[in-house]
């Protein structure tokens, strides 16, 4: 952030007086920002000290009670090699490719629903949200697991239908299935924004689209849609960034093993097991920056992608 | 990397806590933080100079924080070690050789084979806390209400357990399975490869099975599937470890496999009925498979500023009437046998059941455990998952011996 770019952004007119007068002023008031960004700067040491830390650990082999040594390639070579590792980002993967577009969806259907101005809006926005806000802390997951469990409610009911059962979440097939769906069932933050994107569209526009005749489904085709896409695309970021990172749910699910048969084995999770149960902290951290990288790839594939689809009304 | 070397692993010297302080960690929970403080404050009272602070963590968080403290400079003075890290611990060279101070430390009421189950490399680095055994119960109301002969505890075989938790089973309609046990547990399968006259690994920290060897293992346990002796993959959740959460106390099953020391917690749990016993093959096969095992050492940090008053507190919690009391048992069956023959009077009737177990044990001829190498963790998290397979019917026994092995190989064998 230097001088040049703030004149560049400033819209202030021309001082008549010459540049001079005016750069001293900018300097001056360049000077009281940097002031108030300074508790930041401090803070920022505890992000940036660290965050380097790790880097210069992922090419060591670092087991917490000797100093790092270090090893070169070593880890990438065994992230290259580590089956299991590869299995964990199958389960990333899936959990992320699955749940995301069905919790986007919902998330938008519940929001298109409740923009129709119905009465008690109010309570049912909270009570849709009301998920989302304790969405991954263990109290929920516990409940799940208590819910498809062996002896969980889903097999009561099974049960009196005659359906030979068993534990949702002790079994490898379907673990992760459960997991999926309680990621899917949290959509409340992406629909409150997906509300708020919603009333920002024009009733003119609609008006206009009946008029020529339209039908609900294609005014929400050709009017909605484009003009929310802006807060679709930030939602599919957000979302897929945050599904890449999941640790708790698998974590409580499964005791920490990430069972049945690694079938809830998180990357994270795997991660979390190299460096705090096998102390192997060097490949941990080289594990915490390839995920770095893909989240930075399918970020960088968003933003690419999004001038195919995205519409910015200007 | 300039200004991160205080990042860096322990120096000696550089860890040490003020002179006359002494920090001691241990697992557990509030109940045995309780017992611990009861018996730490009577050694306190006969070393007033020297100031003591305590600190506990319950789980699997415990290894964590240890590890952590080792890593930040500031390790315990006195520690509990898990079995499965001693080496781990001691290879690394940051824990101290007890034997240096063996003029502080009483060990002759100790079983030999005990106290050398804490030697890795020839040097003391753990000294045994307590000890315990892992062993099989059954629930004898569940074998009275539906009719089943019980078996012998002690001479069953293998096929005995098939059978009669196969009867069981089928008597109560399937609403009680006969048995179930973690097959991918380091303690069962350990156990089935000592009675083969096997082990998981050997002394030179080789692997000490192939894939010939635990085929076995693996197709009589889908043999028992399909007698319905066990439940099907799945079938049954476990929610955790603790005796109340276990199938057994919720009356899932008719008999598991419980340390011997938590014998009263899961008695209290399944109603009282439960009887404790040998696994099967015990008293058939071509060895003893059931071990006497360390349930925790304590270690000190090889950065001790106060090594002495350490190895004093240790033998302290070893030899003490008193000490061996407040901890009510919390570690397992004392250590020394003097502790033991002395408290032996006013036990409960559970807690006698658990030390006549654990003692007769001792009167048998058992393989000494051989100290668990660098990578065993790893091993377990694998055995694990490989059992799950086999219970899902995802693997076939021939697929599970060849990924054992090769498990076994990646995590220890080639170091």
């Amino acid at each position: 952030m230097t001088t040049s770019t703030l004149e560049r952004t400033s819209r202030r007119p021309q001082d008549p007086q010459g540049p001079p007068a005016g750069q001293r002023r900018r300097t001056r008031q360049d000077w009281s920002g940097y002031v108030f960004l300074l508790p930041w700067f401090g803070g920022m040491l505890f992000t940036v000290v660290p965050f380097l830390w790790s880097l210069y650990l992922a090419f060591t082999d670092y087991n917490l009670l000797n100093p790092p040594e270090f090893s070169g390639l070593d880890n990438i070579e065994r992230m290259i090699a580590d089956s299991t590792l590869h299995h964990s980002l199958v389960v990333t993967f899936t959990y992320t490719f699955v749940s995301v577009p069905l919790s986007l969806a919902a998330a938008l259907a519940v929001a298109v629903l409740l923009n129709k101005g119905m009465g008690g809006l109010r309570i049912y926005r909270s009570v849709f949200y009301l998920p989302s806000l304790i969405g991954s802390s263990v109290a929920v997951v516990m409940l799940w697991r208590a819910i498809f469990g062996a002896n969980g409610i889903v097999n009561d009911v099974l049960e009196r239908f005659g359906v030979q059962t068993q534990s949702w979440i002790g079994s490898p097939d379907t673990a992760l299935g459960v997991l999926i769906s309680l990621n899917v069932w949290t959509f409340g933050a992406p629909m409150v924004i997906f509300l708020a994107a919603l009333r920002q569209v024009p009733a003119a526009y609609y008006e206009a689209a009946a008029l020529d005749g339209a039908s609900r489904w294609r005014q929400f085709r050709s009017v909605t849609m484009p003009l929310i896409s802006p807060v679709i695309f930030f939602n599919l970021v957000l979302a897929i960034i945050g599904s890449m990172q999941t640790f708790t749910q698998g974590y409580v699910v499964s005791n920490g093993t990430g069972g049945p048969s690694d079938s809830t084995l998180f990357y994270n999770l795997y991660l979390y097991q190299q460096g705090f149960g096998n102390f192997d902290m060097g490949y941990a951290s080289a594990m915490a920056w390839l995920l770095l990288v893909i989240i930075a790839a399918f970020t960088a594939v968003n933003f690419l992608a999004q001038k195919y689809w995205v519409h910015y009304e200007n | 990397m300039a200004g991160c070397s205080r990042f860096g692993g322990s120096s000696p010297g550089g860890a040490s806590s003020a002179g006359g302080a002494l920090n001691f960690v241990w697992k557990g929970d509030a109940t045995r933080a309780e017992q611990m403080r009861a018996a730490v404050a009577l050694f306190a009272e006969q070393h007033p100079d020297l100031d003591i602070s305590t600190e506990y963590q319950s789980g699997s968080e415990y290894l964590q924080k240890l590890a952590v403290r080792f890593a930040s400079s500031s390790p315990p003075d006195v520690m509990r070690m898990e079995r499965e890290s001693l080496r781990e611990y001691a290879d690394r060279g940051v824990l101290l050789d007890v034997s240096e101070h063996s003029d502080l430390l009483n060990t002759d009421a100790l079983p030999e084979s005990l106290l050398n189950s804490g030697l890795v490399g020839g040097k003391l680095y753990g000294v045994a806390g307590g000890v315990t055994s892992t062993s099989i119960v059954i629930d004898r109301a569940a074998f009275t209400e539906f009719g089943v002969e019980p078996p012998d505890l002690t001479g069953w075989n293998w096929e005995d357990y098939g059978r009669v938790c196969a009867q069981l089973t089928e008597a109560s309609g399937g609403a009680v399975y006969g048995g179930d046990l973690p097959i991918g547990a380091l303690q069962t399968f350990g156990t089935w490869l000592r009675q083969q006259g096997l082990d998981l690994w050997t002394e030179d920290g080789a692997v000490g099975f192939t894939e010939q060897d635990v085929l076995p293992w693996y197709e009589l346990w889908v043999e028992f599937e399909a007698m319905g002796a066990i439940p099907a993959g799945g079938a049954i959740d476990t929610l955790g470890a603790a005796a109340d959460q276990s199938a057994i106390a919720q009356g899932l099953t008719a008999s598991a496999m419980i340390p011997s020391n938590s014998f009263a917690s899961f008695n209290t749990a399944s109603g009282g009925d439960l009887e404790m016993g040998y696994f099967p093959g015990e008293s058939t096969g071509t060895a003893r498979g059931m071990q006497l095992i360390p349930a925790l050492f304590w270690s000190i940090s090889a950065a001790s500023a106060v090594p002495e008053d350490a190895v004093a507190l240790i033998d302290f919690l070893t030899n003490d009437v008193a000490a061996n009391e407040a901890m009510a048992g919390t570690n397992g069956i004392p250590p020394s046998q003097d502790v033991v023959t002395e408290l032996a009077q006013d036990l409960s009737a559970d807690e006698q059941i658990a030390y006549e177990h654990i003692l007769s044990l001792g009167e048998l001829d058992l393989v000494d455990p051989i100290p668990a190498p660098v990578g065993a963790q790893d091993f377990s998290d694998q055995l694990t998952t490989i059992a799950d397979e086999v219970r899902f019917a995802r693997m076939t026994p021939a697929e599970a011996a060849s990924a054992v092995v090769a498990a076994a190989q990646e995590s220890w064998g080639d170091a």
